[in-house]
């Protein structure tokens, strides 16, 4: 855990620094930065390197707990729709953003405002759907969450078929997943909401150690089942939610950190959480990393970072998982 | 002082599974319950433990119906061991035990750890309280998922709340000598004032160690009462549908299958 901590500053010190326009971080802190190395801090490079650590730690921290709810290691946030809801969302935004022309203001916050909408309608519809139908399964859930990225599927095919060129480049784009239109407006409060997300979870640890045992065992250990899987499903839609539409789909982070946790740290929830959660936030400022300065200038969407070496990674998981 | 079902019955899909049965666990004694597969051991074991609620009838815990009252405080009063030991991920036996803790909220404290070496000592797993549960046998996993148990309703503070122990056939996968060693810590926890019900399916062991028997058939409780009212051939023979003989040695009734 220590070092987990260690590597999470050693990530910052060298994602502040590592650019374009290298900059050292201490003249930064020591006030003797340039003026334009200053700007180039605060206003392009802090904000990208904060949010790229805050999805990555949502992402991860989500996953490990959604696998906890699930009892399954290929528990992912991806599985439950909320990313999935997210993209329509953000498509839809970007597509006929233009169409209806938002005033200045709305404009830029258009796509993640979209996002987080259709990220919350997601929930809200999970939420609605499973107390519809009077009890609350994971396997309905699961079931539920194929059918909305279904959907979601459709909807964004449907949006690039209607798409401009420009629209439909922009689109692309997104669902690769790119932290480079980072702005404090936005950073600061996905941040709270997130931090604030990863603190809720890590107190509902203990509770999820006792759902490994069987649900009814948990229920005899004081656990109220049905309370904990909602109250973790809807907190990590809203994470989730809040992250992908600052950032875009950004895959496999959710599903390989908590892995790497058990392998190293052990599976008790009350580290796995929030390790995780640090190392999430690594993984992702090193990707974010790599992604702007392995073929400099040009910049690759972090997506397909993580993706690259996330898809190798669950294979090998499935291989091990044989055994 | 009591865990008492009165009139209770259960259906599911249609079916009904506890007809009308009415059972008392009294603290400070071993009450089993028999009966062939399928005769609702391990449901009436779910309805006294507040997990499945009854379609008619009414649990209560202290003359308080166990539908008013939350999981938490269930937990603090009851321990459940059940048949199932499906874990996913690659817990230690310790961390196992350490989920036991329900009322102190002491895991990791000196004197919880203490009292888990302590429990572990008397459940014979003490040499692989480190290991990796899933790397266990099916009786190991038993002796540790029976050592939980206690840990649940074992207080540091010596406190004496009424506790209960429902155990579902905790002897199932184990061989002999620690069918007997989970036998004697039960009879030594029921002296502290500990209610006991365990389903059993070894007619001799229910014969030996408990004060009440129920036998139960179908659903319904067939014969109730101390081992020399419940342990009897023409009644057994009856139930399990074989010749089953039944001698008295050294004051202990001996099951026979022919």
């Amino acid at each position: 855990m220590f070092f987990l901590v260690v590597f999470l500053f050693l990530a910052f010190i060298l994602a502040f620094s590592i650019g374009s326009v290298p900059i050292s971080v201490l003249s930064v802190f020591s006030g003797s930065a340039t003026d334009v190395e200053w700007i180039i801090f605060a206003e392009i490079r802090a904000p990208r390197v904060i949010l790229a650590a805050i999805v990555g730690a949502s992402l991860a921290s989500s996953g490990a707990a959604l696998q906890g709810v699930f009892r399954n290691p290929l528990g992912d946030p991806g599985l439950i729709g909320v990313s999935g809801g997210a993209a329509l969302g953000a498509a839809t935004a970007i597509v006929l953003g233009s169409a209806l022309n938002f005033a200045g203001w709305l404009a830029v916050y258009s796509i993640p405002l979209a996002a987080i909408l259709g990220a919350a309608l997601v929930t809200f519809f999970l939420y609605k759907f499973t107390s519809y139908l009077g009890h609350f399964s994971v396997i309905t859930v699961l079931l539920v969450g194929i059918a909305i990225n279904a959907f979601s599927t459709v909807g964004i095919m449907g949006f690039q078929y209607l798409s401009d060129d420009a629209q439909l480049r922009s689109l692309v784009f997104w669902l690769m997943g790119s932290f480079a239109r980072a702005e404090w407006e936005t950073v600061i409060p996905a941040g709270f909401i997130i931090l604030l997300g990863v603190i809720m979870l890590y107190r509902q640890t203990k509770a999820l150690d006792r759902l490994q045992l069987g649900e009814s065992q948990a229920f005899h250990l004081g656990v109220n089942v049905r309370k904990l899987q909602r109250f973790i499903i809807l907190l990590t839609a809203v994470s989730v939610g809040v992250g992908v539409a600052l950032s875009g789909i950004v895959g496999f982070v959710g599903l390989v950190v908590p892995h790497l946790i058990r392998l190293t740290l052990g599976v008790t929830h009350t580290i796995l959480v929030p390790a995780s959660a640090i190392l999430g936030a690594v993984l992702m400022i090193s990707a974010d990393l790599a992604s702007r300065t392995l073929i400099a200038p040009i910049e690759l969407p972090v997506g397909i970072v993580t993706s690259a070496i996330g898809a190798p990674f669950f294979l090998w998981l499935i291989a091990r998982a044989k055994h | 002082m009591s865990l008492r079902a009165i009139n209770i019955s259960v259906r599911k899909n249609n079916h009904l599974i506890l007809d009308n049965i009415s059972i008392s666990l009294k603290k400070g004694s071993i009450c089993s319950v028999i009966g062939p597969n399928g005769a609702g051991k391990s449901t009436l074991i779910s309805a006294l433990s507040g997990e499945q609620a009854p379609d008619t009838g009414e649990v209560y815990l202290e003359n308080l119906p166990l539908r008013e009252l939350s999981s938490e405080q269930l937990a603090q009063t009851r321990a459940v061991m059940q048949q199932n030991n499906n874990i996913v991920f690659d817990f230690s036996v310790e961390e196992v035990l350490n989920m036991g803790w329900v009322k102190d909220a002491l895991g990791s404290s000196p004197p919880a750890s203490k009292a888990v070496s302590k429990l572990a000592d008397l459940c014979l797993i003490s040499p692989f309280l480190k290991r990796s549960f899933l790397s266990l046998s099916g009786g190991e996993k038993q002796r540790v998922q029976f050592c939980r148990a206690l840990i649940q309703i074992w207080r540091l503070s010596g406190e004496c709340d009424p506790k209960y122990l429902l155990l579902d056939e905790p002897t199932s996968n184990l061989d002999i000598s620690y069918e007997l060693a989970v036998m004697k810590i039960l009879k030594k926890i029921v002296e502290s004032g500990v209610g006991v019900l365990i389903a059993l399916h070894d007619l001799n062991l229910a014969s030996y160690f408990s004060d009440e028997i129920f036998l139960l058939n179908e659903g319904m409780v067939v014969a109730s009462g101390g081992p020399s009212e419940v342990i009897r051939s023409d009644i057994l023979s009856e139930v399990y549908d074989t010749s089953i003989s039944v001698e008295e040695r050294k004051g202990k009734l001996h099951v026979y299958k022919h």
